[in-house]
């Protein structure tokens, strides 16, 4: 009786009574699971979002479109990245690559504890957000470790890089499963969770980048092409007729596939993307006409490369002022400082700034409400009119490009599009959207090298950087991970 | 160090008593002598009889009531019938005793305050009775100090008998013996002083005379759940006692160790009052970064000392190596610091008073630019960007720039306004107009922020005992302002320790302690925060708004200047409301029980009870934008509490016994422990208006915070320890313990720690007692093993997280769920393994006295969030990840310099410590931390160890070739991308041929090379002055902070070190000192050497010159006066912050604008009477 007294009193399981064997055991904690892993895109407990880290920091910001236009913070791993000068030790590439294991996890742990058959579409859902995170993997670590579920650190640490195929092989099956367990659209208190057209649409993304640079699939295009025709009426059905009102909290869940959600003010579930669009004083309100004052700036002077700003100004192209500002006021007008207020001359993209200064529920600058768009109407118009292109039916394409064009001011093309047109509507549609430098990866080592080395070239005769060269096609394995482990070669001349 | 070594010295003088040796004999024999004297005050007590004719039996009981003393006697021997008669108006009652029984054949004595009535025995000789008539020797004679007084009730017997008497309060005895035991010996036994032997051979009358035992004989160390002669100590054990704590103002327990103890080592890391003091005892022997011993205050375990007063200790003892501590079994491994709290002693009430005031400044300030040397430096910069720009000379006038400007510039631009200019200012350097104007003001923040803050304490307590009963109460009011604006500290305390004596056998006592400390004041420490703004802003405010730059009127100092935007660091510190209060109830109820002779039982209930709260609150007129905020709207308001508490139940069973020339000393024992802690945190921002801090949910329009939290744990033990002596000369000790805590798994719930020592008292052995020089010499050899479970409370099991999204067109809040942490269910304890060498030698009657100890702590299987594959899902995991070695040596010398007339003792302790990381797990992988990954835990390194580029000077031009432009671009030597001439010059590590992230190394590390402290005393007449010195030598400190005033930015808008202006590389003609970069350097980012400096220093921490008031001594038992200087002066290289010792931040490796440590002057009294 002693004993067992004794042994209870140090059995102490924590008050919270949450452990991970205890959850999954009715249909809402398997709801919540499926939000968790989700949730891992957003701010998740950190300062930043997965669109800040990922398609910003370590994308555009090392894309053609941005440059530096003074070092101004001691934020070393963004310099890197956009100098070229990125380092296995990258704090920044190692939150991606651990943020991506962690939806792995979630998915992985979710599906685990719940069997076939039971909470199907939770199950689905997993199974999208795991292929999602492994696509993303895929294109910018290249081979990594392939795990389907949980694993502790003593088994993972032997796993080896599988091989690109394997892992792209999990995730068309794990999409077809979404794709067959989903309904097409989810609307009402359920907008922003995936649905079969969001599966398929990722999963056309994921063959036309199987389709380029490194893995070359010749029969990724075909597979393309009839995966996006499959579903190019629901997403027409979703098209947005007015460029700028894509990205306006009115029209959210409206026209996109799959985003990521933001609110602002609650707690850690705002974007941090605007926060990051030019560097200024680290306190007070850098843009007050812009944002209420509690607002301050992060990162780096990034601003947007001056020919685009050129080019899309001559052609009086729409998508310009939704997505970038030339300049800001350094005061808000008032009757006494017309004449001292000064304007600022700064190109930076402001796509996804709430210009609301009036806006106290915006708590910080990392706690905008506008959602990112992963998947979004224009980027299955233009991938399957990239499809057929590569398939020989550029003249079926022209319907995609020119409704894109038209609705960015511009006009339809003359004639059947060409690669050429593809990558003009890709870059100007997709501005702050971190597609870019995917898209120069894909469409091969010569010409991302050539582009990105011809800008930089450029540009950082200011800053100081490096030239690309291949291995900037993937991003180092962290080294920290390395370090847990001896069976693993870093990516190429890292 | 002066040791008076002179052969010459005079025996006399070793032999007096000194004012350390008086209060260590009050200390430690206290009860014994309190009870003898108190006797002899019986014996001395006037008394007025008047009998006639009365039994002996009644007079007696007259007398009893009179004199309030009690008469012994046994009816066979001592015929009570007998008739006496006695007249005495007001005699000693020694005399009327003298009358009444000496002349009745009856002799009396002193024994345990009672008076035992005996035959005489030189009259049993001469008497009828006569049995033994022929046999007896009678033996007379006297026993005396040194000095010749007479020593009352000392124990006389004749060795390997009973046969014995004690001597008078003359100090007289008078003892008969058998004839044959008249070659024996006569041994004179009393407490305090050292046992004598003499052979009787013949002779009847002695003079003895008896001298003071020595202090370290007599000195009884506290080790776990007991205590223990010092002599018969076979660990490592440092103490302190009362003394040294009482004679010089202390406000927290840890600083009186500052110094004192070899192989302890205590860093003030900030001034904040109120704050945690650092201690570590050899060396840090976990990476989990809860280096700090286990506190155990009267046999309670407690988290903190920040809610006892230091006046209530009466000793300190702390357990350095893992033989000592491994009773302590799984908190053991970072030493255990043993606390004791005063009794009262027997004797009639002793009321204690102590009170102190005091004055404290900042030991200094850092040398950033002055107001004028900011207008001269942001010129060196802006003319520098003109040349730069224009290729045109510096000395063009602003006049002339401007109107270069206005040349360039597009139609219908104008340059004139201040504004206007400004948007120019880098381009063409421009002043700023207000410059040389009345439109700024100087101001030096550091003297802003900086203040003499006067200090107050007063304690008191009466304290005593009588045979039913043993009391001390105390109170406490400490009081103290911060030398930093807005920032103090109070602390209310009383303590209650009382014990009852039930019967012979049942002794009942409780402890009551409770506190209360209020810290006011806002952070002032790190990032951002007050200390850190005041260096980094320039000295200039907009005219007329002074401290209050930057709150509601005044905006602050714009464009050159920081920003509007900005508020003063006096205003961040003052009126950035902050409230820390910290109330904590200690309470311990102990009761012993003595089952037979030797054999004890002891239950302990020791219950600890803490809230903590903290509110702040930090109002809208007060933040940069309140101008373009409605009051209230910007406020923040917020509270946290945290409710804790302990409970502890611990049973130990204790037996003695000596036989013959062994003696054993048994403990047994088990305990409980169990811990609870709820938080609750809530804060709002936005309120209707600046009026208050309070807020509800109809109040107030975001919620920050609002949480409740709670956790619990709990360790349960047996333990049980042997130690053993023969012939008080060979000494061993072995204990075990086996804990069972709930924050490991089911299967690696329990750990054993084992630990064993022995201990030879050489100078107990004959051969050592014929050398004169020398005394107490004892060798200890140990080793023990003692483990670490502080990590949090369910690090074994898998817990779930909340995670939340947002779904739905409204954008809803989802609930969502993670999987937080990796299980591991093979977690299990941190253990470390310590094997000590010591020796412990008296020289010259002790006058020197020497402690070295030599250890090797190896801590194996270290408990750490530890870095996993991130491929899991998890990027860290608590692990046991690796082994850490302490190597390193103590050393404790004491000497007495000279006896008299001046007494001048010196103490003397160095501590080396050598630690090392020996493996890691992951294939050793290195473990990085901190503010940019500065921080590295290396195998083969110590912990907490520097990664940084080696910065080995600075880049010229002809470290460079210059382009077809004609710049210098083009490097000989190796360059981080991008360097320029006067950027930093790193060394190639690697040896690559350029400078990247690969080039970083081990550059330093915090640790000493070793520590010393050294306190001189000086006794003459009624006089006493100590000097405490201490020091480190070896070890850097990485200034974090320096990445705000101390980097080459190329914002000149804020603050620098004044060696940005004069040391710096301007040009190749102004290089400067060839250390200090360009701050226009190119690349500034990195984390480099130049941010490392040594952390060496000399400090005099201590002075205190007290003085004994001879006058009022009949009034007072004691009352001294006293003045004390602390941190009376400080030779350090440490430049940009306040502080060498000030490593607060990441892993405590390194400072960020640390509170300054307080240059504090006080003067007090202490009075006993």
């Amino acid at each position: 009786m002693a004993l067992q007294s004794c042994k209870k009193t140090i059995d102490i399981q924590p008050i919270e009574n949450n452990t991970s064997g205890q959850f999954y055991s009715n249909e809402i904690e398997v709801r919540q699971a499926a939000n968790g892993i989700y949730a891992r895109l957003g701010r998740n407990g950190t300062n930043t979002d997965f669109a800040t880290d990922y398609f910003f920091l370590a994308s555009e910001n090392r894309s053609d479109l941005v440059y530096l236009g003074g070092e101004t913070n001691a934020q070393n791993d963004q310099l890197d990245l956009r100098k070229y000068l990125l380092t296995s030790n990258s704090g920044i590439v190692s939150s991606i690559f651990a943020r991506l294991y962690q939806m792995i996890k979630e998915a992985n742990n979710l599906l685990y504890f719940t069997k076939e058959g039971e909470y199907m579409r939770y199950r689905a859902e997993a199974k999208f957000l795991r292929a999602y995170a492994y696509s993303e993997l895929a294109r910018s670590f290249g081979p990594t470790a392939l795990i389907t579920q949980p694993i502790e650190n003593r088994d993972a640490i032997l796993l080896p890089r599988a091989p690109l195929p394997e892992i792209y092989a999990l995730i068309v099956e794990d999409l077809n499963y979404a794709a067959a367990n989903l309904q097409k659209i989810y609307t009402g208190a359920d907008a922003g969770r995936v649905g079969s057209v969001a599966a398929k649409a990722l999963l056309g993304q994921v063959y036309m980048t199987m389709a380029g640079y490194p893995l070359n699939d010749a029969t990724a295009y075909a597979k393309a092409e009839t995966t996006f025709s499959g579903i190019i009426t629901d997403v027409t059905a979703r098209f947005g007729p007015v460029y700028a009102d894509l990205f306006t909290l009115a029209n959210e869940n409206k026209y996109d596939l799959f985003s990521i959600q933001f609110v602002s003010g609650a707690s850690n579930l705002g974007s941090s993307l605007p926060g990051y669009i030019t560097s200024s004083a680290s306190s007070g309100s850098p843009y007050p006409e812009w944002v209420f004052n509690s607002y301050t700036t992060q990162g780096q002077d990034i601003r947007v490369d001056t020919l685009l700003i050129k080019e899309m100004k001559l052609s009086k192209d729409l998508r310009f002022k939704a997505s970038i500002d030339t300049g800001f006021y350094n005061a808000v007008l008032t009757s006494s400082n017309a004449n001292t207020r000064t304007f600022v001359l700064k190109n930076i993209i402001t796509k996804f700034l709430e210009k609301d200064n009036t806006n106290s529920k915006i708590k910080a600058w990392n706690d905008f409400p506008r959602n990112f768009p992963i998947i979004r109407d224009a980027d299955v118009y233009l991938l399957y009119a990239e499809a057929l292109i590569q398939n020989g039916k550029a003249s079926q394409a022209k319907e995609y490009v020119d409704k894109i064009r038209i609705r960015a001011g511009i006009g339809a093309l003359a004639a059947a599009p060409t690669m050429a047109d593809i990558k003009r509507e890709r870059k100007f549609e997709f501005i702050g959207e971190g597609r870019r430098y995917f898209d120069l990866v894909r469409w091969g080592e010569a010409e991302a090298i050539s582009t990105l080395s011809a800008f930089a070239t450029h540009y950082h005769s200011k800053t100081n950087g490096q030239l690309p060269t291949k291995r900037d096609l993937l991003l180092p394995i962290p080294q920290s991970e390395l370090n847990t482990r001896n069976n693993w070669q870093q990516n190429f001349n890292y | 160090m002066n040791f008076n070594l002179k052969v010459s010295i005079d025996l006399r003088y070793i032999m007096r008593i000194t004012l350390s040796h008086l209060i260590l004999f009050f200390v430690f024999t206290g009860v014994t002598y309190a009870s003898s004297s108190k006797a002899q005050g019986v014996l001395n007590t006037n008394i007025s009889v008047n009998v006639a004719d009365m039994s002996l039996r009644d007079a007696l009981k007259l007398i009893e009531k009179t004199a309030n003393t009690k008469f012994v006697y046994s009816n066979t021997l001592i015929n009570a019938s007998q008739k006496v008669s006695i007249h005495a108006d007001s005699e000693k009652l020694a005399d009327v005793l003298q009358k009444l029984l000496t002349d009745n054949g009856i002799a009396f004595e002193l024994f345990n305050q009672q008076i035992v009535l005996s035959k005489a025995k030189t009259v049993v000789a001469t008497t009828t009775e006569g049995k033994t008539a022929v046999a007896d020797v009678v033996l007379t004679g006297k026993v005396t100090d040194d000095k010749g007084e007479g020593l009352p009730g000392v124990s006389i017997k004749v060795s390997g008998t009973t046969i014995g008497t004690t001597s008078n309060s003359t100090g007289n005895f008078t003892l008969s013996i058998p004839a044959d035991k008249a070659n024996g010996k006569l041994q004179f036994i009393y407490i305090g002083f050292e046992t004598q032997e003499i052979a009787i051979a013949g002779k009847t009358t002695f003079s003895v005379k008896l001298l003071e035992e020595r202090k370290s004989l007599s000195e009884v160390v506290v080790i776990g759940y007991g205590t223990q002669k010092r002599s018969n100590v076979t660990g490592s054990i440092a103490r302190l006692t009362a003394e040294a704590i009482d004679e010089r103002p202390i406000t927290r327990v840890e600083q009186a160790l500052q110094g004192q103890m070899a192989g302890v080592t205590v860093r003030s890391t900030s001034g904040s009052p109120g704050s945690d003091l650092v201690v570590n005892v050899r060396g840090a022997a976990s990476l989990s970064g809860s280096a700090t011993p286990l506190y155990i205050v009267d046999g309670v375990p407690l988290d903190n000392m920040s809610g006892i007063n230091p006046s209530d200790i009466e000793s300190i003892d702390v357990l350095k190596d893992a033989s000592s501590a491994a009773i302590y079994g799984a908190r053991g491994s970072n030493g255990v610091v043993l606390i004791t709290t005063k009794r009262g002693k027997t004797g009639k009430p002793v009321f204690s008073l102590s009170a102190y005031t005091a004055v404290a400044n900042a030991e200094r300030k850092v040398d950033v630019m002055s107001s004028d040397e900011w207008i001269d430096f942001n010129k060196k910069y802006l003319d520098r960007l003109w040349v730069n720009a224009t290729k045109q000379s510096a000395s063009v006038s602003q006049a002339d720039r401007i109107a270069y400007a206005q040349s360039l510039a597009p139609a219908g631009t104008v340059y004139q306004t201040r504004d206007q200019l400004l948007t120019i200012k880098n381009a063409y350097g421009i002043y700023d107009p207000y410059w040389g104007t009345s439109a700024i003001e100087k101001i030096d923040w550091q003297d802003e922020l900086l203040r003499s803050a006067p200090v107050n304490d007063l304690q008191l307590s009466v304290a005593g005992a009588t045979d039913q009963i043993n009391y001390s109460i105390s109170g406490g009011a400490f009081n103290q302002k911060g030398i930093v604006v807005g920032s103090g500290f109070n602390r209310y305390s009383f303590r209650t320790n009382v014990e009852a004596k039930l019967s012979d056998r049942v002794k009942v006592g409780l402890s009551l302690a409770p506190s209360i400390g209020t810290t006011t004041g806002t952070n002032v420490d790190g990032k951002d925060n007050a200390v850190s703004r005041g260096l980094s802003f320039p000295g200039w405010v907009l005219a007329g708004s002074g401290n209050m730059a930057g709150a509601d009127p005044y905006k602050y100092y714009d464009g050159w200047g920081p920003g509007a935007n900005n508020v003063s660091p006096y205003v961040q510190a003052v009126y950035n409301d902050r409230k820390i209060s910290d109330f904590r109830l200690n309470t311990a109820l102990n009761t012993t029980v003595k089952i037979i002779d030797g054999l004890n039982f002891n239950g302990l209930i020791g219950w600890n009870y803490r809230n903590n709260s903290q509110r702040t609150y930090s109002p809208t007129w007060i933040q940069g934008t309140w101008n373009t905020a409605t009051p209230g709207s910007l406020s923040t308001s917020r509270k946290q509490g945290t409710f804790s508490n302990s409970l502890l139940y611990q049973a130990t069973l204790n037996y003695n016994k000596e036989i013959g020339d062994h003696s054993i000393d048994v403990l047994v024992g088990a305990t409980q422990e169990t811990f609870k802690d709820e938080t609750s945190d809530q804060g709002y921002t936005g309120f209707p208006n600046d009026k208050t801090f309070i807020f509800d949910i109809t109040r107030g329009t975001t919620i920050n915070q609002n949480s409740i939290y709670a956790s619990s744990n709990a360790i349960q033990s047996l333990f049980g320890r042997v130690q053993y002596a023969y012939k008080n000369r060979y000494l061993l000790s072995a204990s075990m313990r086996r804990d069972g805590s709930s924050k490991f798994g089911p299967n690696n719930r329990w750990g054993s720690f084992p630990a064993i020592s022995v201990g030879w008292k050489i100078s107990e052995e004959d051969f050592a007692k014929q050398l004169e020089w020398l005394s107490t010499t004892k060798l200890r050899v140990s080793w023990g093993q003692a483990g670490n479970d502080r990590i949090g409370s369910s690090n074994f099991l898998s817990n779930m997280a909340a995670l939340n999204y947002v779904f739905g067109e409204t954008q809803t809040i989802n609930n969502g769920f993670v999987v937080s942490n990796i299980a591991n269910t093979k977690l299990h304890w941190e253990k470390t393994d310590s094997y000590n060498f010591g020796l412990d030698l008296g020289l010259l009657k002790d006058r020197i006295t020497l402690s070295a100890d030599l250890y090797y702590k190896k801590t194996s299987d270290l408990l750490l969030l530890a870095p996993v594959s991130l491929t899991t899902g998890f990027s860290t995991m608590y692990n046991n990840i690796g082994n850490l070695d302490n190597k390193g040596f103590d050393l404790q010398v004491n000497t007495v310099n000279f006896v008299a007339p001046i007494k001048w003792s010196t103490s003397f302790n160095i501590s080396v410590n050598r630690n090392k990381i020996t493996s890691l797990t992951n294939s050793n992988a290195d473990i990085k931390l901190g503010q940019g990954n500065t921080v590295i835990q290396r195998v083969g390194y110590p912990i907490n160890s520097y990664y940084l580029l080696d910065a080995v000077g600075v880049l010229r031009q002809n470290d460079f070739t210059q382009d077809a432009s004609g710049n210098y671009t083009v490097p000989k030597i190796p360059i981080y991308s991008g360097q320029k001439p006067g950027d930093t010059k790193y060394r190639d590590a690697n040896g690559d041929g350029k400078i990247d992230a690969n080039d970083y190394v081990v550059a330093g590390n915090y640790q000493p090379k070793f520590e010393w402290g050294m306190t001189n005393t000086v006794y003459y007449k009624n006089w006493d002055l100590s000097v405490l010195v201490q020091g480190r030598v070896g070890g850097d400190l990485l200034s974090i902070g320096s990445r705000g005033w101390n980097r080459a930015t190329g914002d000149t808008r804020y603050n620098y070190m004044e060696s940005w202006l004069n040391k710096a590389y301007w040009s190749e003609e102004d290089p400067g000192d060839g250390k200090v970069p360009a701050f226009f350097s190119a690349v500034t980012s990195q984390y480099d050497t130049n941010w490392l400096y040594s952390a060496s220093y000399l400090r005099i921490k201590n002075i205190t010159l007290g003085y004994n008031l001879p006058v009022l001594k009949k009034a007072f038992n004691k009352i001294r006066l006293y003045a004390s200087c602390d941190n009376v002066f400080l030779w350090d290289s440490y430049y940009p912050g306040y502080s060498p010792e000030a490593a607060t931040q990441d892993n405590a490796s390194a400072d960020w604008g640390s509170y300054p440590l307080a240059r504090t002057i006080s003067f007090g009294l202490s009075a006993k009477f």
